[in-house]
């Protein structure tokens, strides 16, 4: 995940060290960066994106941008981070428990919210569902979708008694890929996704779940 | 099921160029087409380049350069091919004996598409690795609703389909379920596993069932 401070400390370090003064400064551009190149990724841009632009736009010389970034493909990883760390948020946030009747509220509540993220993030969908995804950065959402899928797992097991699952591949990796494949199709022909499309993907995940989650699943006992 | 089927369909009959090229051109773009796709069985795609083709295919990088600018426009065609490809799968005839219920149509056609990307790298690579050219990737979405419409003109052959959804086709939102499932299995193993093919297909009938119901007549 980038490493982003909160706060990038500012001009106040005058009285610290010349390295830390430094380093303080580097965060500063770096973070100058990518707000600009957040700015600038758009679903037509991602093709022409340019780093000398990016540079030019955030008023720092080229060669300190290269410095950060010696390639696009390295700033749209930096910047698809930031998206992961979005999601994780949409799945750590606490559910409420009255909600959760059905095993499928779990998956709907916490596909509801990265919709959101997403109808309302160019960046993200030019990232992740956009057409020019770059091969590093499909590996990674797979990546970062597995282990998504096996922190959802975790909370359905909170909830549910869940039957035997298959080992080789986890079925709540694989909910989330369909549902963003869905949400791509949309994306790519509508810009963005559609009130209907939300639903499309929904169904077609869930109704993937419901292969091996049966209708009417046993509640655990506790708490 | 069987995942093994073997298609025929020679990929260059499909090639239509703009003006009519004099023969010998023609089969020195055929040269160039055919060697950057056995090219790509050990090349990543983005390491192909129009002087590793050239050398490939012993025709001068100049001439290369003439007919493919850049290694894009290449793609491009292949992309264009697969598309064509997909079409004609969907010409050949089912094995009607086999069809006892609507999802073994989707069963045969996955099963069909599941042996093309198998024999074919640089077609996993192109489509299930999301590659994209720019420019093909919107004909790539009208494309998937021309399949969709088939898709569903097939079932219709078979069985009388309930009312469906007029603003987006369930067949193309099915494929491309099948087909992420499948790029899952691609980018993790390099290629489709038994597993994943049966899963594919599965996600797919799932997404359909939701419209669909288990039982369904057949047309007379």
């Amino acid at each position: 995940m980038a490493v982003l401070p909160a706060k990038p400390s500012t001009s106040k370090d005058a009285g610290v060290p010349k390295g830390r003064r430094l380093q303080a400064r580097s965060l500063e551009r770096r973070l100058k960066i990518l707000n600009v190149a957040r700015e600038m990724i758009t679903t037509d841009a991602i093709p022409n994106l340019s780093l000398y632009d990016i540079a030019h736009k955030a008023e720092i010389p080229p060669s300190s941008l290269y410095h950060f970034f010696p390639k696009t493909e390295v700033l749209l990883q930096a910047l698809a981070e930031e998206v992961f760390a979005a999601f994780d948020e949409c799945v750590s946030r606490p559910l409420v428990d009255e909600e959760v009747n059905h095993w499928s509220d779990i998956s709907r509540i916490l596909e509801t919210r990265m919709l959101e993220y997403y109808q309302q993030n160019e960046m993200a969908r030019a990232l992740i569902l956009g057409q020019h995804l770059h091969v590093d950065i499909l590996a990674s959402d797979h990546q970062h979708d597995d282990e998504m899928g096996k922190r959802i797992e975790q909370i359905y097991r909170r909830y549910f008694e869940l039957p035997k699952l298959p080992e080789s591949y986890n079925i709540f990796a694989i909910a989330l890929q369909i549902a963003d494949k869905v949400y791509a199709m949309s994306h790519q022909e509508f810009g963005n996704i559609t009130p209907t499309m939300a639903m499309e993907g929904w169904r077609a995940a869930r109704s993937y779940l419901a292969l091996y989650l049966p209708e009417c699943l046993q509640r655990r006992t506790q708490s | 099921m069987s995942m093994t089927e073997s298609i025929n369909t020679p990929a260059d009959v499909h090639e239509q160029p703009r003006r009519k090229l004099q023969p010998r051109s023609l089969e020195r773009r055929n040269t160039i087409l055919s060697v950057s796709r056995q090219l790509l069985e050990n090349t990543a795609i983005n390491e192909l380049s129009l002087y590793q083709v050239a050398d490939s295919a012993g025709i001068p990088p100049s001439s290369v350069y003439h007919f493919f600018p850049k290694v894009d426009a290449i793609l491009e065609v292949l992309q264009e091919e697969i598309f064509q490809d997909f079409e004609a799968i969907l010409d050949r005839p089912f094995d009607d004996k086999k069809i006892h219920h609507w999802s073994d149509i989707m069963r045969q056609l996955q099963a069909r598409y599941v042996a093309y990307y198998r024999e074919r790298k640089y077609a996993r690579d192109l489509i299930l690795g999301q590659y994209s050219t720019g420019s093909l990737r919107h004909a790539d979405y009208q494309h998937d609703n021309v399949l969709g419409c088939r898709i569903r003109a097939c079932h219709e052959n078979y069985y009388q389909l309930p009312p469906l959804p007029e603003s987006y086709n369930i067949f193309a939102i099915a494929i491309q379920v099948a087909d992420k499932v499948y790029s899952i299995s691609h980018q993790e193993h390099g290629d489709i596993t038994d597993v994943m093919a049966l899963e594919g297909v599965n996600a797919a009938l799932a997404y359909l069932g939701e419209y669909i119901p288990r039982q369904l007549i057949k047309v007379s």
